[in-house]
């Protein structure tokens, strides 16, 4: 429950919090797109760390690895998934003593495994990006940028009032359970069938509550205009320095060097049905080299222009 | 303004400036008509207070330098331009109010319509924007229409004013100019010293007096020549103990402690007013009470016995706690299962379950009702019908949050008279001063966490500058000719002056 209170932004002052909103976005989808093109567990790590180290010298690296924690949960379910729909790899590990009617003999075999960790992994290196975004970026900020990129702003309003109601949420999450506790609901008793007739007593209300409000902010937003034109003005602009250009410039480094690497067939990973070497060459070794210094090249320059804050 | 947003229909038609209210979107309207709201927490958009100012001139497209200037001009008009780079969840209640009233003046509109502006706010806070308030029209010469059901609060602020029963207009007119004969109808509250002089319209010469000091003036004669002499009697706390809680302290995140050092006891039968601001501790104090949270330091016991070690089911036996919002309770599906649901989850037999519902149904005038979906009833009825869901398992001692707030004058009187009847003993958690006065027999007041003040209310209320009642003001300087200066109540002066 905490995780989603730790999703939301705080101000604070750091280097990325301090980014330019275009910036960080394009960081993000380069991200994406990089993690989204491979499957290479060296590669997806690659990433992983990258937003690793963007979070550590952020100051906000404590909730950002309570988002994290969400990862781990998530490891014993992608094994399970894997080992029901994949039956491929040589390397059995571990064969279910029994049968299961339509899927047949289960086995985890070694690529399984492989397999279902580099997921994860990609997993984490998607997830901590967006971590990373969400905890340094003033919702705000995105809008004015998202709007400037041309994106319908009515979509991006919804998604940024959505995380600054989420502590609301919980506010009226534990009321309502405070409530519902006083009238004799014992949330820790009971068996599973009555476990989630009780928590309907909490969702019910919840539910109606949100409702409500959101009916009323709704209100709230058209009284003062909202949607009146197509488009609108901004009291405070995101506007596009030479070096935040050239920041950027360096944050879509990465995903060019990621698209060379595929068009030249370098970089593919195929664990089935046996598993691939983790380096197969060494240009292979050398533009992950790069691509990880690429990203890490990032923070310095990042720093630097704090440092010299006028420009 | 939204007729455009719930459906429905209208016949006739509503002019505002010229335009036709009904045919124009609301987010057209917006240009000459700003809102609201009643819920600081529903109206604010943005994370920061420029950013929420502009948020409505951003919409209609105004040019950034005359964006500039109208949240300069809004922010002093309001008098929060120490606030601007704040973020507005930081935002106590009354600031949050007074940035959401900036951003609606900051497009220049003709109308301010304000709905309950004040209703989530403690008696300070509500003060400071109700001055706002009139700051405005006074120095811009906005019209302003504030909907507002606790004219105690209001009144001498207005200079018009409409009221509304039953979907009928049945009054329009300066308040000073009320007939006693229609007021009784109108089931809501004028401040209590208007009502005192309602008893005495025929010695009054410029109108009926709104505030404390008019009716100073105004009813001078009648306070100087008491016709009883009376001293008030003071109730005193049986000796048996319902709850004692020692030298406790309390903390949510185990830094900053938000109760500190609370020895307090509950006596049988009492009858406790809880006061103090917003975020004081009351609510964590009472929640004690009930073993929602848990003290840090120090001692609860409930009856003789650690509040820890009862089990739930026997624990809310001893103690009932209403909430101060009626749809955290709110969930089954006719009010009947609503009011059962505490029985069902203490496992009674079902026969004696209906018995008790259908008699608390009875007592609380919702038993009409009985069928329905609580969501679709009014405020007030919902909030019986929360209040009769926890009173029906019949708590030894009764906790209730702000249950007068969103209720009116004659609701507040049954309730106080239903609590004085039937309950045994009862802590409510309160700002509303003269509801103190009229149920409570002891007041506590919080502040910081520390209890400032406990005692018989005579002595609590009476010549405290933020917490005296307005008749306790009205008979200080008429002490001297023998009206008590514990007088708290306008039924109590009005024995002393006959």
């Amino acid at each position: 429950m905490n995780i989603m209170l730790e999703l939301v932004y705080k101000r604070k002052r750091s280097i990325f919090h301090d980014a330019s909103p275009f910036l960080k976005i394009t960081w993000l989808v380069s991200i994406l797109l990089i993690s989204m093109i491979f499957e290479h567990p060296v590669i997806l790590s690659v990433l992983f760390i990258s937003s690793l180290f963007a979070a550590l010298s952020s100051n906000v690296f404590k909730d950002w690895l309570s988002v994290m924690r969400l990862v781990l949960f998530f490891v014993p379910f992608v094994i399970l998934f894997n080992m029901i729909v994949n039956a491929n790899g040589e390397t059995v590990l571990w064969q279910l003593p029994f049968m299961i009617p339509i899927f047949g003999i289960l086995n985890i075999t070694l690529e399984e495994l492989l397999f279902s960790l580099t997921m994860c992994i990609r997993l984490a290196a998607i997830l901590g990006a967006f971590a990373l975004m969400n905890l340094t970026t003033d919702p705000d900020e995105l809008l004015i940028a998202v709007t400037k990129l041309k994106l319908p702003y009515r979509s991006v309003v919804v998604s940024s009032l959505s995380t600054k109601f989420v502590p609301v949420l919980f506010s009226d999450l534990n009321n309502i359970r405070d409530a519902q506790r006083s009238r004799g609901v014992d949330f820790s008793k009971g068996g599973l069938r009555k476990r989630i007739k009780k928590y309907g007593a909490v969702f019910f209300p919840l539910l109606s509550k949100s409702l409500d409000r959101s009916v009323q902010i709704a209100e709230a937003m058209e009284t003062r205009g909202f949607g009146r034109y197509e488009k609108r003005s901004f009291y405070k602009d995101a506007k596009l320095s030479a070096s935040d250009i050239l920041l950027i410039a360096v944050a879509v480094a990465p995903f060019l060097i990621a698209l060379y690497m595929a068009f030249s067939g370098i970089g593919s990973f195929r664990f089935y049905q046996r598993i691939d070497p983790l380096i197969k060459s060494s240009s292979e070794a050398f533009f992950i080299i790069v691509m990880l210094a690429s990203e890490i090249f990032l923070l310095p320059l990042l720093k630097l222009k704090g440092v010299m804050a006028y420009d | 303004m939204i007729p455009n947003f719930y459906g429905g229909r209208i016949s006739g038609t509503v002019l505002v400036n010229g335009k036709n209210a009904s045919e124009t979107p609301t987010n057209e309207m917006s240009e000459t008509v700003g809102m609201v709201f009643q819920d600081p927490e529903n109206q604010l958009i943005s994370n920061e207070v420029e950013r929420e100012i502009a948020f409505g001139m951003e919409n209609l497209c105004f040019s950034k330098e005359l964006m500039r200037k109208r949240i300069e001009e809004a922010l002093d008009a309001v008098n929060i331009t120490r606030l601007r780079n704040r973020t507005t969840s930081e935002l106590s209640g009354g600031q949050k109010q007074k940035v959401a009233i900036a951003s609606a003046l900051a497009t220049h509109p003709d109308i301010l319509l304000l709905d309950e502006p004040t209703s989530e706010l403690d008696p300070r806070s509500a003060e400071s924007v109700l001055n706002v308030i009139e700051k405005i029209n006074d120095e811009l010469g906005l019209t302003i229409l504030l909907v507002e059901h606790r004219l105690e609060r209001v009144i001498h602020h207005v200079d018009r004013m409409l009221m509304i029963d039953h979907g009928r207009l049945i009054y329009d007119g300066s308040p000073r100019k009320i007939k006693s004969a229609h007021f009784e109808d109108w089931k809501v509250g004028l401040p209590p010293v208007t009502r005192l002089s309602l008893h005495f319209q025929n010695r009054l010469s410029n109108g009926l007096p709104l505030t404390v000091k008019e009716a100073r003036t105004a009813l001078s004669d009648v306070l100087i020549n008491p016709k009883n002499k009376i001293s008030w009697e003071r109730v005193k706390s049986s000796g048996k103990v319902c709850l004692s809680m020692d030298k406790v302290y309390f903390s949510y995140d185990h830094e900053k402690d938000v109760l500190k050092n609370i020895s307090f006891d509950v006596y049988e039968g009492d009858m406790i007013a809880l006061m103090g601001k917003n975020a004081s501790g009351k609510t964590t104090l009472v929640k004690l009470m009930n073993g929602l949270v848990k003290p840090r330091k120090g001692k609860v016991l409930l009856f003789g016995k650690k509040i820890g070690d009862y089990e739930l089911s026997d624990l809310i036996k001893k103690v009932g706690i209403v909430f101060q919002d009626p749809n955290l309770h709110l969930f089954n599906d006719t009010v009947e299962e609503e009011v059962a649901f505490v029985l069902r989850n203490l496992e009674m037999k079902d026969e004696l379950i209906d018995k008790k519902v259908e008699k608390i149904l009875k007592q609380f005038k919702i038993h009409q009702y009985r069928k329905s979906y609580p969501h679709d009833l009014s405020g007030g009825e919902r909030q019986r019908v929360a209040l009769a869901s926890v009173l029906v398992s019949e708590p030894e001692m009764l906790i209730l949050d702000e249950p007068t707030r969103g209720m009116d004058y004659f609701l507040k009187k049954e309730l106080i008279s239903y609590l004085k009847e039937k309950a045994k003993t009862v802590i409510m958690v309160t700002h509303d001063i003269e509801t103190a006065a009229e149920f409570a027999e002891r007041v506590v007041l919080v502040s910081e966490g520390n209890i400032i003040s406990d005692g018989n209310k005579r002595d609590v209320l009476s010549k405290a500058l933020l917490f005296s009642p307005q008749i306790n003001r009205l008979v200080q300087p008429y002490a001297k000719y023998g009206i008590p200066d514990d007088t708290l109540t306008v039924g109590e002066l009005l024995k002393v002056i006959g």
